[in-house]
């Protein structure tokens, strides 16, 4: 079942889990939602793990061309203009 | 008649009409320090002059520890404060309350005066500020492509949360050409996009060196970005107009690594905390609901249920049996008085009697008993029943 929607921001999906978690501490839900909230309290939390992982490390510079848009470049911070 | 007044009353007077004017109760003025002075009491005493005219000034102690230079004979000041007189000597003078050199003030007085215009435009409102994204998929940075500022962001960031997109657009962050180049690169990254948050950095200097920062261009670039903006212009004590109208301001370029991306290791803790609480608190409450059960499972009900069954059934048996005893005595009771009924009914019977000699008399043609002689005429053939047979006769005679 996939019940956590990919647009969900990291913010609210760890919010989301935190009052999951609480709502399963306090002990109130009847057995058979019990496992639907547990359910979709793994899926967030598999969702905020796999978010943290989900840049990669890039660091770019960013050249105005011609047409006046922009290239990308890997950026490599000058060493030589050092202070 | 003239009143004729004393030295003390002009004086006095004339202090009062110098006080009450508004202008000359709160004004900046701008000259050259001369016969400067500074006395033991720590009050500063000295003359302010321009080409043709020299003003008296005086600044407490109070108010000159603030300053963050050392007034000198020759420097170009601009000093705010009042004017009044001082009636013993019958000398007005100025009362400096604020002092800067010249050469920043103009700059300083662009400042006030911009911040002031912009603030009544708005551009300041809290209300119009963004919220800077959590988690951004990628960073802008308009910055100096050279220098510590960029290389102390992108430690930052490496150090607490290692994979990030940076995005740097290189400006220059002083000179002639970079507020034009900085409000240009807010404008492209709006254009371009790919980025969800635009740090603008540049390390400590002067108020000349940070000027950019404070041009009107670059706070209007930084109101109309659609993507909010991190100002990180100088030290924690420099204040930009940029740091006004950006919707965060972080007192470094460092502290803006730290406000735009959260670390990473904190928030797999977070999750991993969680996960575990998750897992135990469902782990909780199944454990507490077996228990429930198995406490229902042993009662007496699930482990003995036929135990009704077998009482009911004993009892069936107990019944079953009085029953059987019942009948017993019962046909006992029968049977004694059938027998006694038997007996008598066998000294009743008439083969008893016929026995000790009695007959049954019958007429053979209409079966009719014979119990008188007048139901005997001469000639009937009557059959007399005796105890092993019948004899069959024929009436002779009757006697009576």
């Amino acid at each position: 079942m996939v019940s956590v929607n990919n647009n969900i921001k990291f913010e609210d999906a760890i919010k989301d889990l935190e009052k999951i978690v609480e709502q399963l501490e306090r002990g109130e839900l009847p057995l058979d939602e019990l496992v639907n909230v547990f359910q979709k309290g793994i899926e967030l939390s598999k969702f905020c793990s796999k978010k943290l992982d989900e840049v990669e490390k890039k660091v770019t510079i960013l050249i105005e061309d011609e047409k006046n848009g922009v290239i990308e470049k890997p950026f490599l911070p000058e060493e030589a203009n050092e202070l | 008649m003239y009143k004729i007044y004393s030295v003390s009353e002009i004086n006095k007077y004339v202090r009062n009409i110098i006080t009450k004017d508004l202008l000359l109760s709160n004004l900046w003025i701008k000259g050259e320090i001369s016969n400067y002075k500074s006395h033991y009491s720590g009050h500063m005493y000295f003359t302010i002059k321009d080409e043709a005219s020299i003003l008296k000034c005086v600044m407490f102690r109070s108010r000159n520890s603030n300053l963050n230079f050392s007034p000198e004979n020759g420097m170009k000041v601009i000093i705010r404060g009042y004017l009044s007189v001082f009636e013993r000597d019958g000398q007005y003078q100025l009362y400096a309350e604020e002092m800067i050199p010249d050469g920043v003030g103009n700059l300083y007085l662009a400042f006030e005066q911009l911040k002031r215009k912009l603030e009544a435009e708005g551009l300041f409102e809290i209300s119009a500020k963004k919220k800077v994204p959590y988690l951004p998929r990628a960073i802008g940075v308009v910055t100096s492509s050279t220098g510590a500022v960029i290389k102390d962001i992108i430690n930052v960031l490496t150090r607490r949360f290692y994979n990030f997109d940076l995005k740097v657009l290189p400006v220059a962050v002083q000179g002639k050409l970079a507020a034009s180049q900085i409000a240009n690169g807010i404008r492209k990254f709006n254009e371009v996009g790919g980025v969800d948050v635009i740090i603008i950095a540049r390390g400590g200097g002067s108020i000349e060196e940070l000027w950019a920062f404070n041009e009107e261009i670059v706070a209007r670039s930084i109101f109309e970005s659609k993507i909010p903006i991190i100002s990180a212009v100088g030290h924690e004590t420099d204040y930009t107009i940029s740091d006004f109208v950006a919707d965060l301001r972080a007192p470094t370029p460092s502290a803006a690594a730290e406000l735009v991306l959260p670390e990473k290791n904190m928030l797999i803790h977070k999750i991993e905390s969680l996960n575990i609480r998750l897992r135990n608190s469902v782990n909780k409450q199944v454990d507490f609901k077996y228990k429930k059960l198995d406490i229902l499972l042993n009662s007496h009900v699930f482990k003995q249920p036929y135990e009704r069954i077998y009482q009911e059934r004993m009892r069936l048996d107990m019944l079953y049996k009085y029953m059987r005893k019942a009948l017993v005595l019962n046909k006992e009771r029968i049977s004694s008085n059938l027998y006694a009924l038997i007996g008598k009914l066998d000294t009743l019977s008439p083969l008893a009697i016929m026995s000790r000699g009695y007959s049954i008399v019958r007429n053979i043609e209409n079966g009719i008993v014979l119990k008188s002689v007048k139901d005997a005429h001469i000639g009937d053939s009557v059959e007399i029943s005796v105890t092993d047979g019948k004899i069959n006769c024929t009436v002779v005679n009757t006697d009576n």
